[in-house]
């Protein structure tokens, strides 16, 4: 045989299947991926579902705070606009900010902790110090500054929300590749003469992912959270445009006669944040890969 | 002499996850009052499986007596409730683990760890016997009473496990299980640790259990010696038929032959081929076989029995049958 | 004698610490030869691993030099640094920390090919990669299991495999059996001394086993508190150990027959003590049952006893 039949004779067995295969175990995680599976579906085919412009935005006296039925299976709010159609379009909102905020903090935030938990000096204490400062300001009121700054919209909501959780993730980072820059296997790669930036990216990212994966699972709910918090306090999404924060605050005034305003946007992100916690729970889980099935 | 301890054909088992671990299978031996008996094998040979069973601490969740009797001054072990055998443990049998970080409690000073064992377990449990009690083992484990309300990160790791000894021996146990007392210690240490063992064990006349992987600490310290693999005894016998007799099962060889002589300058080992053997999948016949190579037909098919190769002496081989030798 | 391929002059280690400086390594020199075993051995604390590491500037010295084929490797920089580098590697006593659990085994082993580029294409990497599971007696099935799927014994033939990679002509093996039992152990000391024999390998052979050590070492250093206070060939200094430390640590260890039955031993009072802020004078001093007012006076230069055979000690 040679080398090369040798190499392939035994295949790489997937890291990936592994990982399903332990999830898939766990009822709680998979009840809270499908969920996040419907809720995504419903939010990218909402206008095949619905019409943005004619469901969600346009009025309609007529049929103003409508209990749900066949036609509006949601209801309709104070202006007669399909709440149904309105928590779909929401979903996106919702959705794509907390996916967009979390993915740029985690890799900004993942990689200054990275960098600066390896090399450490007198460029991780700045660093450190700075994230101190940052986390000593609630996240909501950071973001809340932010936009009173900025201004009112989707734009600088995705910013103030990402500038709230990168520190977050940098100090987690930091904290994971800490011990692991102590390990023995980093210091054989450097004992072979392997450039920082090399072990940062084979040997630690790797290692630290996992965690970081269900961190950003979790961050991912608590964004949403905060997004709907601030919209809900007039400082997100603005109306007319469909948002569950906004919309609870608005269908607060009708909680006695109309309670389907609020109980539907309440379950969107109730559901949403749960779901996104449940799989970050069974991910934690799933991904290490020396709990052996 | 009389028999304080006899166990017969335990059989132990783990259970994870679909996985049913074999750790202990048909461990029989009898001890004597007053004998030290070394219990030598390499990593999950049942060793400690062994001693935790005697012990009645085995994780609940997870494992479970298959079978077999430890019958322990005339009572069978196994039957007694969690409430009796709390009275035997620590009062009639001790036991001395091997992380001694991690065998005391950080937050409790030393003498009150020691004391508490006293107070379920002593006749007199007055404050004042307690206190004088405390004062008197501390000195025999060789550290100074006034440091009794030290914590157990003021002390070193020898001393640690001199503390530990100390709680162990409390009550005066009749038996007293170490399970690799000396294995996390520096060699000087362990020097020191032994010949106090050696001194208490004499002083309050208890029986010993030695659990270890070191051929030479048995050799020093033991009156018997089983040799254990995967949960199996392959070869019991005194130290000197261990030591010096002719006749050894394969695995007994193959041991001493893997083990650098500080007294010789032979040049080469002479290892036992291949990987202990995996607990949740053992093989059928002699369970030593795929790494013997003495190993019949005879031997992958059936599991072999004691046989007597001397007096006391037996060796679990079919080598041995009808007077054989290897 | 011919110029040894490793000398380590007046070598220090000091960390700082909160107590005081810390001194982990303090003024050692050794030679290590051409395919030849150097023993360390000590008992924890007494810095034979901060050596290992420090002989290889995986920690940079206080203080001292170590030459590698007559080139001081501390100077060195950049590229300079990363070809010595090569040829000084490392094995290490925990087969667990010391393997990335998320590469698989042939990954692991490529990967110092990889940093170093050896090989532009992927083949002959590849086939070098099952050359050293070959020679390290992996079978080749294992080409594609992660680490944690292994047993202590194969994982560790991974680590030596992937300090072979790049050709290296010494190693530092810090503790590599320790943490094994003693069958397996037995097959990775003869694997070692096979690689030796046939590749012409050096090792620095660090543990606190003193049977392992007398087995595989040509000469052995002995080490208390940071100082090496021994050093002599293995069969001079096991033969005729003359620092009271040495003979101490010999007749502490347990033989594995029947002769030490019942004989009084050498016990050596107290505790290893901690090398912070030390005193001058021979650090042992305080266990020793020779000790004299002289010992702790002042620093004690190593004398050679016979040829070959140095030791710390006022009294011989």
């Amino acid at each position: 045989m040679t080398d090369k039949e040798l190499y392939y004779q035994y295949k790489k067995s997937s890291q990936l299947l592994d990982v399903w295969r332990r999830f898939r175990r766990n009822k709680a995680a998979m009840a809270g991926l499908i969920a996040i599976l419907i809720l995504a579906l419903l939010a990218v085919f909402a206008d095949v579902i619905r019409d943005y412009q004619r469901d969600a935005i346009a009025m309609n006296a007529a049929i103003r705070l409508q209990p749900p039925s066949a036609e509006h299976i949601f209801g309709t709010d104070d202006f007669g606009r399909d709440v149904f159609a309105r928590i779909i379009f929401g979903a996106r909102v919702s959705l794509s900010i907390g996916i967009i905020c979390v993915s740029i903090a985690l890799v900004t935030g993942g990689l200054i902790g990275a960098v600066s938990g390896y090399l450490g000096g007198r460029g991780d204490i700045i660093v450190m110090r700075v994230i101190e400062v940052f986390s000593c300001i609630p996240g909501i009121l950071l973001a809340l500054a932010i936009v009173a700054a900025l201004g009112q919209n989707m734009q600088n909501l995705v910013i103030a929300m990402t500038i709230s959780a990168a520190p977050g993730f940098a100090r987690i980072t930091r904290a994971l590749v800490l011990p692991l820059a102590d390990q023995e296997f980093v210091e054989a790669a450097r004992a072979c003469g392997t450039r920082p930036f090399r072990i940062i990216w084979r040997h630690i990212a790797p290692n630290v992912m996992g965690p970081m994966i269900v961190q950003a699972t979790m961050a991912i709910a608590s964004v949403i959270i905060s997004a709907a918090g601030l919209s809900f306090i007039g400082m997100g999404i603005q109306p007319p445009n469909p948002e569950w924060g906004s919309m609870l605050s608005q269908g607060n005034t009708f909680i006695r006669n109309a309670p389907h305003l609020v109980i539907f946007p309440g379950l969107a992100i109730v559901i949403s944040a749960l779901s996104f916690n449940l799989v970050g729970d069974g991910l934690r889980d799933a991904l290490d890969p020396r709990l052996k099935d | 002499m009389s028999e304080l301890l006899k166990v017969d054909d335990l059989r132990v088992e783990y259970s994870s996850g679909t996985a049913i671990n074999k750790a202990v299978n048909g461990v029989s031996f009898s001890l004597m009052a007053g004998e030290n008996i070394g219990f030598v094998g390499e990593t999950g040979a049942g060793k400690t499986t062994t001693a935790l069973s005697i012990m009645g601490l085995l994780p609940n969740e997870t494992g479970k007596v298959r079978s077999g009797t430890i019958i322990f001054q005339g009572r069978d072990l196994l039957t007694l409730r969690e409430q009796e055998m709390r009275k035997v443990r620590g009062s009639q049998i001790g036991m001395i683990f091997q992380d001694p970080m991690t065998s005391l409690n950080p937050v409790i000073p030393v003498g009150n760890q020691v004391a508490e064992v006293l107070k379920y377990h002593a006749e007199d449990n007055s404050k004042e016997a307690i206190n004088k009690r405390v004062d008197e083992l501390l000195n025999m484990v060789g550290i100074p009473p006034k440091r009794k309300n030290e914590f157990s990160h003021q002390f070193s790791g020898g001393m640690r496990q001199r503390i530990v000894i100390a709680i162990a021996i409390a009550c005066n146990p009749l038996l007293l299980i170490a399970d690799e007392p000396t294995t996390a210690l520096d060699v000087t240490i362990q020097a020191q640790v032994l010949e106090m063992m050696e001194e208490l064990r004499k002083k309050i006349n208890t029986s010993m259990i030695m659990i270890t992987h070191d051929l030479g600490i048995v050799a020093q310290v033991c009156d018997k010696v089983a040799i254990m693999y995967s949960g199996e005894i392959v070869e019991f016998g005194s130290v000197e038929d261990i030591f010096e007799g002719e006749q050894h099962h394969p695995y007994t060889v193959g041991l001493f032959g893997s083990i650098p002589d500080l007294t010789s300058s032979a040049k080469r080992l002479t290892p036992i081929p291949g990987q202990m053997t995996d607990p949740s999948n053992l093989p059928e016949g002699c369970k030593f076989h795929l790494r013997c190579k003495h190993s019949g037909e005879e031997c992958e098919k059936l599991s072999p029995a004691s046989y007597e190769i001397g007096e006391g002496h037996t060796v679990k081989c079919h080598k041995f049958k009808q007077g054989g030798a290897l | 004698m011919k110029e040894p391929l490793v000398r380590v002059s007046n070598l220090k280690k000091y960390f700082k610490t909160p107590m005081g400086s810390l001194h982990a390594v303090d003024d050692v020199s050794v030679d290590i030869q051409r395919s030849s075993t150097l023993g360390v051995v000590g008992e924890s604390g007494c810095g034979k691993s901060t050596l290992g590491r420090t002989v290889l500037r995986l920690v940079e010295p206080t203080g001292g030099e170590v030459l590698f084929e007559g080139e001081n490797i501390f100077k060195l920089k950049g590229a300079k640094l990363r070809e010595v580098r090569k040829e000084m590697q490392i094995i290490f006593q925990d087969p667990y920390a010391s393997l990335n659990p998320r590469l698989t085994v042939s990954e692991q082993i490529a990967e110092p090919l990889i940093v170093n580029n050896v090989f532009s294409d992927r083949q002959s990497m590849r086939s070098k990669v099952m050359q050293l599971m070959e020679v390290v007696e992996l079978s080749p099935r294992f080409t594609h299991v992660y680490p944690h799927e292994l047993d202590g014994g194969r994982r560790q033939r991974i680590g030596i495999a992937r300090a072979l990679a790049l050709d290296p002509k010494f190693i530092v093996c810090d503790e590599p059996v320790s943490a094994l039992d003693v069958s397996v152990q037995a097959q990775i000391l003869n694997l070692m001394m096979d690689l030796q024999d046939e590749m012409g390998l050096a090792y620095m052979f660090v543990s606190h086993d003193l049977s392992v050590v007398r087995h595989i070492s040509h000469e052995v250093a002995v080490m208390y508190l940071g100082q090496c206070v021994e050093r002599a060939s293995a069969e001079e200094l096991f033969s005729n150990p003359r620092h009271p430390y040495t003979r101490a640590l010999l007749d502490a260890i347990p033989v594995p027959n029947l002769s030490g039955r019942g004989k009084t031993r050498m016990i050596l009072e107290g505790e290893v003590g901690v090398p912070i802020a030390p005193p001058p004078g021979c650090r042992f001093a305080p266990r020793c049952p020779n000790a004299k007012a002289d010992c702790t006076a002042s620093d004690i230069a190593a004398q050679e006893c016979s040829p070959g055979h140095f030791v710390k000690c006022i009294n011989i």
